[in-house]
């Protein structure tokens, strides 16, 4: 499935983010939730001591009461039924106490030993007192003794009382009895201080979340308490280890968070309760802000995101798309991008190979499609050499051989010395390798620039530290003399020996005993033409056979033989053009190359035995009777038959000259040959390059180009194609074989 | 069928969104917000803001308040932080208010007789032209600054005496009338066990100390001597007279000390407070004693049934004069200046004026505690034990407003009420009140607020010198030298200050008046 660029990149981005973003929430909820808990448990401890402090305050104020009364003379311990007028005294001195302990519902006076009660408003027997009020949970008895004589402070934890001396109303509250006086053992009586759980109630009526539970321990006994939820005091009771203020207890099923303070001056505890789920709920509350505008952050980067990896990515599809616009719904784009610039790289690579090598071997082609006159005429001729970047426009041109000579480091670059003298001129350049020679077409207005550039060859040549010879044709000036020409730089060039290598040597240097021998010549020769005109084999034999015993009996040099069958081949071929069909020629027959290989009569006899066979074979169909017509996939084979070499064959090329598609010719060609014209081709090259191979020392990249490659890469791929094997391996191979064989005989 | 129930509930939501928007429009006008401090009793335990009684009245006026509660205890402090803060509610409920401070000197409070001139408190406004009760609620620069709290049923003095049937039954007495009777009897419940339990533990005389309910106070009326807690009356003359300083006070005590050396009156009185007493009288072991009444008190029914009412008895050249009370106004209510709705709050105030909301207020609902009678008039139909009416109505601390003559047209007092009616009446026959009540001086007549601050200064010095007397000469006897010393200590605290003072007060209000 294609994914794209662009997908890739935001899902990338997103994913960072989302990891920067999970981590940051969750650093988040655990630090908001420990800080949450620890700001609850701190605003609990600060309400704690503030209930404290106010709490501490009333009991200071109580005990300071206390303390006061037991100092001031005006009130002492009297008997009341001896006395009694002093009870108003009392009462009048009691007033400004009662008044300033606010925090107290109740203030009772207790002398020490006496059975009496006083209040700023009323005095009563304890006994009533005590037949007034109805105490929950303290016994009556102990209570008296405690009013009537403890020099200790007592407390009484938060009981409901019932009493007509407060309108009969019953009420919860705390009690306080105190000793009059500060000096304990010696007190004058007791204060007696009743506080409503109500004042309690106002003291923790602060808080803001109603629920919670607020108690006031004293000692391990629960003094008060402020209930909002079903948590008893029993369940929430723990002793805090020292340095600890809060714990989460389990009650109930459900969990609580309590809190405690401890005031180790008046032995109070209190604490405060809350479920877990409000701190929670806090926590939840708290965050939900930073997960909203976090949230938003995040909305508003993965937008962000999304813009900055379209931007990015963008440019890359385009790429893609251009790189592989085929390859797009299958493949990311950095696939293939990857892949496109993959194959520009190798594709450069090989079209610089191609470039690099393709020009030498085109202008070597050229060079030897001149030579050999395979142009139809001189106007293709000029548009082959215009395509290579050769002016060969000039008035003369000449045929220039000298040895190959390794040293010579790429012998071909005409742009280079000595072509680069070639003023107005230009030169082209091939190797003969069965010659070890180099073979050059120097084309010039002007003879003296053509056997300057020889000269300068030679020089070059020679002054490589080589004993190369230079040869020179006789200057022409049609194209159709080239095979001649060359004729002429191969003669003179043989004749190195004899000519020596100070100078160039020139074909004029040795034509002159050929002058008088060609008109004879061509006696014969027209004698040859004439048999193959009647078609008469046996005249045919007999012309040749004169011919060969004229040449025999006359001393002639190799050259002159040679020339001489140039000429023969030359008037036979355009005597008998007109028999041939499809515009082929008598020199399809026959290659200059072989003519100039051939060292002994014998060998030209053979030769020119073999061009008048095959001429004779032309001619031997029904006179004026059109031969069958060739269907165009024979016809093709036959093309790719005698251009298989031409590196520049092209499949397109053949489909249409005959007319047809190249998707036709190749179905056509298969049905018909059972394989491709490709195939065919690479057939074919590959049993000539098997032969090079076999027969011959040349090197792999000579071989390829003289099968048709412009590189051994492609020839190489190519063989091993068809072959099996590459090149190398099957040299290797056949060389192994023979030695085998070799020895075997021996 | 489907596509109908389809088409049913498209109609039905149309309706209700038109509907609702209908609503809207036709809704009544949104009720007007107001805020009020509340006096309430020490021992009320309710919250305003939950009375059915304010629910109603808000559903008739369009005026919905919210109370803060104010104890009476905090009440002062309450109205002086508020006010000195600037925080002041809309309006302050009952409880008392100084509205020459905060109304003529500090312009704090609304003047309500422009609205009443207008038109508004029309229940309100039609009951003020009886007595002299737009008098009383005149502030010193001619306006009202507050709506009264009345509640007048014809009650003339504070405490009634009441003797032990029972025991005068079984020791075959008859009512004292006189100082001397009644002296023989109380000597008779202490010698001659008249509780038949054989042991000498009868108390012959309960009171409390400076009270005129169950306080010794009313003792002097039998010497002809009004004493109350603020020790002025006025004589037949209409001169003020400082009542420590009169011969009755010396002889009161003369014979209160003679009581206390023969223990025929508890010497208790110096400190006990009412509970005390109360408990103590509910212990069915005293002779005879002062109360507002018998019913609905804190004395339980069978105490009530061995006692009866007992006319003051007069000492030898002397007429029984107890304090007379009168029809005084309280304060009810007031508006302050920072008040947002001062026509809506006097819709609010005067709804609960209108007859049955007002006895509504006082009695619980109509149909449950109280009862509509044929003759138009309202009746209570039972008292709920434990306070409960407190639960629904404000009781007495709502806004009552009842001169005697309407109140008489409109309600038929309970039977406790009928009771303390008859104890007045019989009273007012016995011509042992006061001629011209002292609450004229202390309540009714107009006073500067300097004249009213230098009276509670003296007032607060005076007082401790009288009641320290008062124990020192009941407990160890009347001496000249006592006497002496005591008339020097009152000039010294200021007494013929104090008494003139009352006497400008009261020569202005005969004045005005």
């Amino acid at each position: 499935m294609r994914r794209s660029i662009f997908i890739r990149y935001a899902l990338s981005y997103t994913l960072v983010l989302l990891v920067l973003f999970s981590g940051i929430s969750a650093y988040l909820l655990y630090t908001s939730q420990r800080q949450i808990q620890e700001r609850m448990v701190e605003t609990q401890i600060n309400r704690l001591t503030r209930i404290a402090m106010q709490h501490e305050s009333a009991i200071s104020a109580m005990i300071s009461t206390a303390e006061e009364m037991g100092l001031s003379p005006q009130i002492e311990g009297f008997s009341y039924e001896k006395e009694p007028w002093k009870a108003y005294e009392l009462q009048m001195q009691l007033v400004p106490y009662t008044a300033i302990n606010t925090f107290c519902d109740q203030m009772y006076l207790t002398f020490r030993g006496e059975d009496r009660m006083y209040t700023s408003a009323s005095s009563m027997t304890i006994d009533r007192f005590l037949r007034m009020t109805e105490f929950e949970s303290t016994d009556p008895d102990t209570l008296r003794q405690q009013l009537q004589g403890q020099d200790r402070i007592t407390v009484l934890p938060a009981q409901r009382i019932r009493s007509s001396l407060m309108d009969g109303t019953e009420s919860r509250m705390v009690g306080f009895i105190l000793p009059l006086g500060s000096n304990p053992g010696a007190s004058k009586g007791s204060l007696f201080f009743l506080v409503k759980e109500s004042s309690y109630r106002n003291l923790f009526a602060d808080a803001i979340d109603t629920e919670l539970n607020t108690y006031i321990f004293y000692g391990d006994q629960l003094l008060t308490q402020a209930e909002d939820l079903p948590l008893s005091a029993q369940e929430v009771n723990w002793t805090p280890k020292e340095g600890e203020y809060s714990r989460v207890l389990s009650s109930q099923g459900e969990k609580w968070l309590a809190v405690t303070l401890e005031d180790r001056s008046w032995g109070m505890r209190y604490m405060t309760a809350l479920r877990m789920s409000t701190v929670n709920a806090a926590v939840w509350r708290s965050l939900s802000n930073v997960m909203i505008m976090l949230g938003a952050l995040l909305t508003a980067s993965v937008a962000l995101i999304l813009w900055i990896a379209r931007r990015h990515a963008r440019p890359i599809e385009e790429i893609s798309s251009l790189l592989a616009p085929e390859a797009a719904e299958r493949k990311d784009e950095l696939t293939q991008i990857s892949s496109g610039i993959r194959q520009l790289t190798a594709r450069n690579s090989e079209l610089a190979s191609q470039l690099e090598q393709s020009l030498p071997m085109r202008r070597r082609y050229f060079v030897f499609r001149f030579i050999k006159r395979r142009f139809a005429e001189e106007g293709e001729i000029a548009r082959a050499a215009a395509g290579l970047g050769l002016d060969i426009d000039k008035k003369y041109y000449g045929v220039i051989l000298c040895s190959a000579s390794e040293e010579w480091d790429r012998p071909f670059e005409i742009n280079q010395e000595p072509f680069a003298s070639l003023r107005g001129g230009s030169a082209v350049g091939a190797e003969l390798v069965a010659m070890k020679a180099y073979l050059f077409l120097a084309f010039a207005e002007e003879p003296a620039l053509i056997y300057d550039l020889a000269e300068r060859i030679r020089r070059k040549d020679s002054g490589e530290g080589n004993n190369g010879v230079t040869a020179l044709s006789a200057l022409h000036t049609s194209y159709t003399e080239a095979p001649t020409a060359y004729l002429e730089a191969a003669a003179a060039y043989e004749n190195r020996f004899v000519m020596g290598r100070e100078r160039v040597v020139t074909y004029g240097d040795l034509s002159a005993n050929l002058e008088d021998v060609l008109p004879r010549a061509q006696k014969i020769t027209n004698g040859i033409s004439q048999a193959l005109a009647l078609n008469n084999r046996e005249r045919l034999d007999e012309q040749i056979s004169e011919l060969l015993r004229f040449l025999k009996n006359t001393s002639m040099s190799p050259f002159a033989f040679r020339m001489i069958y140039n000429d023969v081949i030359d008037t036979l071929t355009r005597s008998q053009a007109a028999k041939l069909a499809d515009g082929r020629e008598a020199r399809d027959f026959y290659d200059i190359f072989t003519l100039t290989s051939c060292q002994t009569i014998d060998d030209l006899d053979e030769l020119l035995r073999r061009l008048c066979d095959q001429l004779m074979r032309e001619e031997a169909e029904p006179q004026g009777q059109t031969p069958p017509a060739e269907d165009p996939i024979s016809q093709a084979a036959r093309y790719i038959d005698a251009h298989f070499t031409d590196p520049e064959i092209s499949m397109a090329a053949i489909a249409e000259s005959f007319d047809l598609s190249t998707a036709k010719l190749s179905l056509s060609f298969k049905e018909r040959m059972g394989l491709t014209p490709s195939d065919y081709l690479t057939l074919l090259r590959s049993e000539k390059a098997k032969e090079l191979l076999r027969e011959t020392e040349l090197t792999i990249r000579e071989i390829s180009v003289q099968v048709g490659y412009y590189d051994s890469g492609s020839f190489i791929r190519r063989f091993k194609q068809v072959v099996g094997e590459t090149p190398l391996q099957y040299r290797k191979e056949t060389a192994d074989s023979s030695r085998g064989e070799g020895s075997t005989a021996t | 069928m489907k596509r109908k129930g389809k088409l049913g509930a498209l109609a039905l939501s149309c309706v209700l969104l038109l509907g609702g928007c209908g609503v809207k429009q036709a809704q009544a006008p949104e009720k007007t917000e107001l805020t009020a401090l509340q006096y309430e009793l020490e021992n009320m335990a309710v919250d305003f803001n939950d009375l059915w009684f304010y629910d109603r009245i808000a559903e008739q006026t369009d005026v919905e308040v919210t109370f803060t509660d104010v104890k009476d205890s905090e009440w002062t402090s309450a109205l002086s932080l508020a006010f000195a803060r600037g925080n002041m509610p809309d309006l302050i409920l009952r409880g008392s208010l100084d509205v020459e401070e905060y109304g003529v000197s500090r312009h704090m409070l609304v003047p309500l007789d422009e609205y009443m001139a207008q038109g508004f408190l029309p229940n309100y406004a039609s009951r003020l032209a009886e007595g002299n009760l737009r008098e009383q609620l005149t502030a010193s620069d001619g306006h009202m600054y507050q709506l009264g709290f009345l509640i007048s049923q014809g009650v003339n003095t504070n405490g009634h005496f009441f003797i032990n049937q029972d025991w005068l039954d079984a020791l075959n007495l008859a009512v004292p009338t006189t100082v001397e009777g009644l002296t023989e009897a109380l000597r008779k419940f202490r010698e001659e066990d008249p509780n038949g339990n054989g042991l000498r533990d009868e108390i012959p005389m309960e009171f409390t100390f400076d009270d005129n309910n169950t306080g010794i106070y009313n003792l002097f009326s039998f010497f002809g001597l009004p004493l109350n807690e603020e020790f002025v009356y006025l004589d037949q003359a209409g001169q003020v007279c400082f009542a420590p300083e009169q011969a009755a006070f010396a002889e009161t005590l003369e014979w209160m000390h003679q009581l206390a050396e023969e223990r025929l009156l508890d010497i208790d009185f110096i400190s006990q407070g009412s509970n005390i007493w109360a408990d103590k009288v509910n212990e069915g072991n005293v002779g005879m004693f002062s109360y507002w009444r018998l019913q609905n008190t804190a004395l339980s029914p069978q105490v009530i049934s061995m006692y009866r009412v007992m006319k003051p008895v007069a000492a030898e050249g002397h007429r029984a004069c107890l304090p007379r009370l009168i029809d005084l106004v309280e304060f009810g209510a007031a508006l302050t200046t920072d008040n947002r709705d001062i026509e809506a709050s006097l819709r609010w105030l005067d709804a609960q004026f209108e007859t049955e909301n007002m006895l509504v207020s006082q009695n619980g609902e109509v149909g449950d505690t109280l009862l509509r009678q044929e003759d138009g008039r309202y009746a209570v139909a039972y008292v709920p034990e434990d306070n409960e009416l407190y639960r629904k109505v404000p009781v007495i601390c709502g806004q009552f407003f009842a001169p005697a003559e309407y109140y008489a047209q409109v309600y038929v007092p309970a039977s406790h009420r009928q009771e303390k009616s008859a104890y007045c009446a019989l009273y007012e026959e016995a011509g042992v009140l006061e001629e011209t009540s002292s609450k004229i001086l202390t309540a009714t007549a107009r006073k500067t607020g300097e004249e009213d601050a230098r009276l509670t200064r003296l007032q607060a010095a005076l007082k401790p010198l009288i009641n320290g007397a008062i124990v020192d000469m009941v407990t160890t006897g009347v001496t000249e030298e006592k006497l002496t010393s005591l008339a020097g200590k009152l000039r010294e605290a200021g007494s013929e200050e104090y008494r003139s003072i009352y006497q400008q007060i009261y020569d202005r209000w005969q004045a005005e008046n």
